[in-house]
């Protein structure tokens, strides 16, 4: 399959489903496509996810005092000494940065995008992403060689996030998000830029328990890839747009404490 | 200003539900942000009304300068503060029952495509905003562009592959 007749497929899906009240079924050579290609990925991240949002089909009344509030702006734009302040202002601000530029006091530090020593700008949150040979074995990590470990969820339970993730990135927990059961918890942490990083957990009694990390794509995000793993009759799901080893070791690192 | 306030009531009774509509769209769903846009974009029709004289695309004029000030504004608000800023709106209160983890993975997304709507070509954008952001039919968007059903649906396409490409452009920035 080619990535137009993937696309194709793509929008009739969603053509016939505008309201996207239930998720197409994909075929099977579709998803391996997607699973291949990102940028048919992201299309399909985009057109299902963002361009049918539900939300896009609905309609708010207009707030009661808007029709007074835009009157006061239209009439305190249309003051003309408004106008001159503005022009005697950005002239002001255009003498000043000319000025400065001349004389040579504007100067502007700009983090250069390479040390000086001559090594490679890398970032670990923005950097390198191993997108085209995504080999999922790789990152099995048994579970006994993890070293910490503190899972409980009965009472209000603490969590404290590993130092790496709220020293970058500052993740916070949405509050409107929780979903919490008598078996199961959701919460979603959001960092400033909007990106997002969920964690589930499931009460699972006797199931069958892997006993090792297994790092996912996430079907529904491009970029995005999840962790799972099983740790005394709870399984456990982190989920967010970070590379997939540096999930793991947020996986590894987590801890909940009551 | 008598004939300024006449000439804004006009505007406003005519096209301010519909335009305030596509704002609050436009600014992910966020009442304030869709007020100050409003109110951005009447001030600037009035201040050119007098340029502007074709009753009949006035809803499409007024559309063109609500999107400007919107795109304009998120430009201005992450070249001071870097950052894409997070909507404000409780989600919970507009969709009913909603997975938490859903409604979160579609509101990163969705805050992300807008993000890129602004780096697309204004003709694929607009095409968007009208198709998918005003829920109008390929017949109207022609009707309203003057161009083909044909283009319109080819315009469509090549618009979200480019809005992917962004996004992917974004992602691994």
């Amino acid at each position: 399959m080619n990535c137009s007749n993937a696309r194709d497929i793509i929008d009739t899906c969603f053509q016939e489903n505008p309201d996207r009240k239930v998720l197409p079924v994909m075929p099977p050579d579709l998803r391996d496509h997607l699973n291949g290609c990102d940028i048919c990925r992201t299309y399909f991240e985009t057109v299902m996810i963002a361009l049918h949002d539900p939300r896009l089909r609905m309609a708010i009344e207009l707030p009661k005092k808007l029709k007074s509030k835009t009157w006061r702006t239209v009439q305190a734009s249309s003051s003309r000494s408004v106008q001159v302040k503005h022009l005697a202002a950005t002239m002001a601000a255009l003498v000043i940065f000319v000025m400065g530029y001349l004389f040579g006091t504007a100067h502007v530090k700009v983090e250069p995008s390479q040390p000086l020593s001559g090594e490679l700008y890398f970032d670990q949150f923005c950097g390198y992403l191993p997108a085209s040979s995504f080999d999922p074995s790789r990152y099995f990590t048994p579970v006994d060689e993890i070293s910490f470990y503190r899972f409980r969820l009965t009472g209000d339970s603490v969590m404290s996030f590993p130092s790496l993730l709220t020293g970058y990135g500052h993740y916070q927990l949405d509050t409107h998000l929780i979903e919490r059961s008598d078996a199961s918890v959701c919460l979603v942490f959001v960092s400033p830029l909007g990106d997002l990083l969920t964690l589930r957990i499931r009460e699972i009694k006797n199931g069958l328990m892997d006993d090792a990390y297994i790092v996912h794509r996430d079907p529904l995000r491009v970029m995005a890839y999840s962790v799972s793993w099983f740790q005394n009759e709870w399984h456990f799901t982190i989920s967010a747009r970070i590379p997939p080893e540096y999930l793991l070791t947020i996986a590894k690192e987590l801890a909940i404490r009551t | 200003m008598i004939g300024t306030r006449i000439r804004f009531e006009a505007l406003y009774n005519r096209h301010c539900r519909k335009l305030f509509n596509l704002a609050w769209r436009l600014c992910s769903f966020n009442v304030t942000d869709a007020e100050d846009a409003i109110q951005e974009t009447f001030v600037r029709a009035l201040n050119a009304s007098e340029t502007y004289s074709d009753q009949n695309k006035e809803y499409a004029w007024l559309k063109t300068i609500c999107i400007h000030v919107i795109f304009e504004k998120k430009r201005r608000y992450r070249f001071f503060n870097n950052s894409v800023r997070p909507e404000l709106t409780t989600p919970e209160t507009i969709t009913p029952h909603p997975n938490p983890e859903q409604l979160a993975v579609s509101r990163e997304t969705f805050g992300r495509v807008i993000t890129a709507m602004e780096s697309i070509n204004p003709e694929f954008r607009h095409v968007l905003i009208s198709k998918h952001f005003e829920g109008k039919t390929d017949d109207e968007i022609a009707g309203e562009q003057g161009i083909c059903v044909a283009t319109v649906r080819s315009r469509i396409r090549r618009a979200r592959v480019a809005l992917a490409e962004c996004l992917l452009k974004e992602n691994t920035r």
